[in-house]
């Protein structure tokens, strides 16, 4: 692969990148509004977890101006899901059973699942220009896991300490 | 509960291991998903089934008091009663409350609209609603308020299946509080949490042929809008709150099929499916009592209405015979045996199940949980059984009826003087007892396979089965017992 397709292949790859972070905004967006008026800490970290997404979208966007120059405007949405936060439970509005700690479980589950397709796809392929922005993704997820491992673990230590 | 990361990335004990066959009933005739599609499509459902409910409640009011010359007892607790339970819910799953016109004007009232969406802000949704849309209480978000409704309608069945006036009054109270729910508290709350009837219909309704499921995962993960639960400008907000993107199990999908309509990536759709094979996990203590109410009214029925034993009927028909000790014990005994006896029966049988297996490592929760799916087909097939004698020995009443809705000695039709004939009423029990054997072999056949999600050594797996077999042939037999003696 010539310099000039890696280049184009790690500007697409940061770009996608930065699209799915933006989704995920989007998407925890949406969640929050599904608990409105449920849990109101549910809709909270929901609200919270969107926010962050946005913010990594934003140190993403960054690194693709430094590298790249502007990033461009989106025009179609990903294929690949990569980080997909979903609701686990189809019916936790039914029973009003979903709790931050699941939230946060989902949150994680999406970073997690984002961390490991960047490490696969590093491992994979053999562009070294490529390599290098996989491995920067995987750390950049492995950043939010250990974020979002934090807060569950003291979500966890809270709860415990309540029902004692 | 570990903190580690790893938790999270653990598969649930429980595997479903083999995907039955199924196939997209809208891939294959369009048309229909074009029909669901259109705005009207439930509204034109449901208007014929409420001109004939308003037609019924006029009957019951204006008609003759004698039950079986009265067309709401006749074609609601005989003809709909049969084909709810031995068609709708088995094939359609939740098809009826598709049509139902019950919640009809809670609906109204909350959207001020029949057909058309409005887009808008309310709480959770992208549309707009009226009345207070306050959320039910967390703790009576559960099915314990069905489980107990329909017991105590089942207690008074024999009031109900032969005066015109109770069942108005029943139909009547519940439509305006299913209307009264719809302003106060959110969406289907009078459906989802009170009404009797989808008690019932959401447990069975885990059996049916067919269910409403997303196509791609991939498209429900990469949702933004999540449309299905929260509605849009083209269909309202799940009026049942479900989401589509992990919905595995037919129970509180009320197929309205706004979803459809709103899924910004058309990506719902209506699938074929074998009988009683994909949907096998209840959830709650709540759902397993519902299965083991189901199992013990259609066991109660039967003894009240079809066994030799009169003294019972005499006890349950408390208004014709006045005696208040016999209705008193066989009220309290029958909510005692469905509310205690059996699960408690369930229940030793799960403890064993567990002491014999050696299941150390199964929580006995986990276990009492996922084996009582075995009662769901067995329930079901029971309670058809149960109806196969009410639509063959009295389904000329039908006949007759039609023709003179109100007892007034119309004759419509011409058959208004149609006997009472009997179909082959010695041919019900050679029909009953291949009904209930169906029901044993699904039973057992979804026991096995939840227990092989949760066993891996067949010897475990082979002494797990035991005991819920056995339990499972013992209500059989005693099904049997009762339909041929």
């Amino acid at each position: 692969m010539s310099d000039a397709t890696g280049s184009c292949a790690v500007s697409a790859t940061l770009f996608r990148a930065i699209q799915i972070e933006r989704r995920n905004g989007s998407i925890y967006d949406s969640l929050s509004s599904v608990f409105q008026g449920y849990d109101a800490s549910v809709e909270a970290i929901f609200q919270e977890m969107a926010a962050e997404e946005r913010q990594h979208g934003a140190l993403l966007e960054e690194n693709y101006r430094e590298r790249f120059g502007v990033v461009p405007a989106s025009t179609k949405e990903p294929k690949e899901v990569i980080e997909g936060p979903d609701l686990e439970d189809s019916e936790a509005l039914i029973f009003d059973s979903m709790t931050v700690e699941q939230a946060l479980e989902m949150g994680l589950r999406a970073e997690v699942g984002a961390r490991e397709f960047y490490a696969r796809e590093a491992k994979q392929t053999t562009e070294p220009q490529l390599q290098k922005i996989y491995r920067e993704l995987s750390e950049f997820e492995e950043t939010h896991v250990r974020i979002l491992q934090t807060k569950l673990d003291e979500k966890r230590r809270a709860a415990g300490a309540a029902s004692r | 509960m570990a903190t580690s990361e790893l938790k999270v990335l653990q598969p649930e004990p429980f595997k479903q291991e083999e995907v039955p066959w199924r196939f997209d009933i809208f891939a294959r005739w369009p048309w229909m998903k074009r029909l669901v599609r259109m705005r009207s499509f439930q509204f034109l459902l449901i208007l014929p089934n409420l001109a004939m409910f308003y037609f019924f409640l006029m009957t019951a009011v204006f008609g003759t008091p004698v039950g079986n010359r009265n067309i709401i007892i006749v074609f609601v607790w005989i003809l709909w009663w049969v084909v709810l339970i031995a068609a709708l819910v088995p094939l359609g799953s939740r098809i009826w409350c598709t049509m139902c016109p019950l919640p009809f004007f809670g609906d109204w009232l909350q959207r001020r609209a029949v057909i058309r969406v409005r887009s808008g802000k309310s709480p959770g949704t992208e549309n707009k609603f009226f009345g207070l849309q306050k959320r039910w209480p967390k703790k009576l978000s559960n099915i314990w308020m069905q489980n107990f409704g329909f017991l105590f309608l089942a207690t008074f069945s024999a009031l109900l299946v032969t005066r015109p006036m109770v069942s108005m009054v029943l139909f009547a109270f519940m439509i305006v509080l299913a209307a009264g729910m719809g302003l106060v508290y959110r969406l289907r709350t009078f459906c989802n949490y009170v009404c009797p009837i989808s008690g019932f219909l959401s447990l069975y309704s885990m059996t049916s042929t067919i269910e409403l499921r997303h196509v791609s995962n991939d498209e429900c993960l990469k949702c933004k809008t999540k449309s299905c639960i929260r509605g849009s400008d083209k269909g309202w907000a799940c009026p049942w709150g479900v989401y589509m993107g992990k919905l595995d199990r037919n129970n509180y999908c009320g197929l309205c099929f706004e979803c459809v309509k709103s899924c910004p990536n058309d990506n719902i759709s209506l699938f074929a499916r074998p009988f009683a094979t994909s949907d096998v996990l209840l959830h709650g203590y709540d759902e397993v009592w519902k299965a083991c109410i189901m199992l013990v009214l259609a066991l109660s029925y039967s003894v009240v209405l079809l066994s030799p034993w009169g003294q019972f009927k005499n006890w349950a028909n408390v208004t014709e015979m006045h005696n208040w000790g016999g209705f008193a014990a066989y009220a309290f005994g029958q909510a005692l045996l469905a509310l205690v006896i059996f699960p408690g029966i369930y229940y030793l049988t799960i403890r064993l199940a567990k002491w014999y297996a050696k299941a150390d490592n199964v929580p006995t929760k986990e276990l009492f949980l996922k084996y009582a799916y075995m009662l769901v087909p067995m329930g079901l097939l029971a309670w058809i059984a149960f109806s196969v004698p009410l639509i063959m020995v009295n389904g000329s009443y039908i006949i007759s009826v039609v023709s003179d809705p109100m007892g007034w000695g119309m004759n419509l039709f011409g058959t208004a003087d149609f006997p009472w004939t009997p179909f082959k009423p010695d041919w019900v029990p050679f029909v009953q007892v291949p009904i209930l054997l169906i029901g044993l072999y699904y039973g057992l056949k979804g026991l096995h396979k939840v227990g092989r999600g949760l066993f891996s050594d067949p010897v475990q797996l082979r002494r797990s089965l035991l005991p819920p077999a056995a339990l499972l042939l013992g209500v059989t037999f005693v099904f049997l017992k009762l339909f041929i003696g």
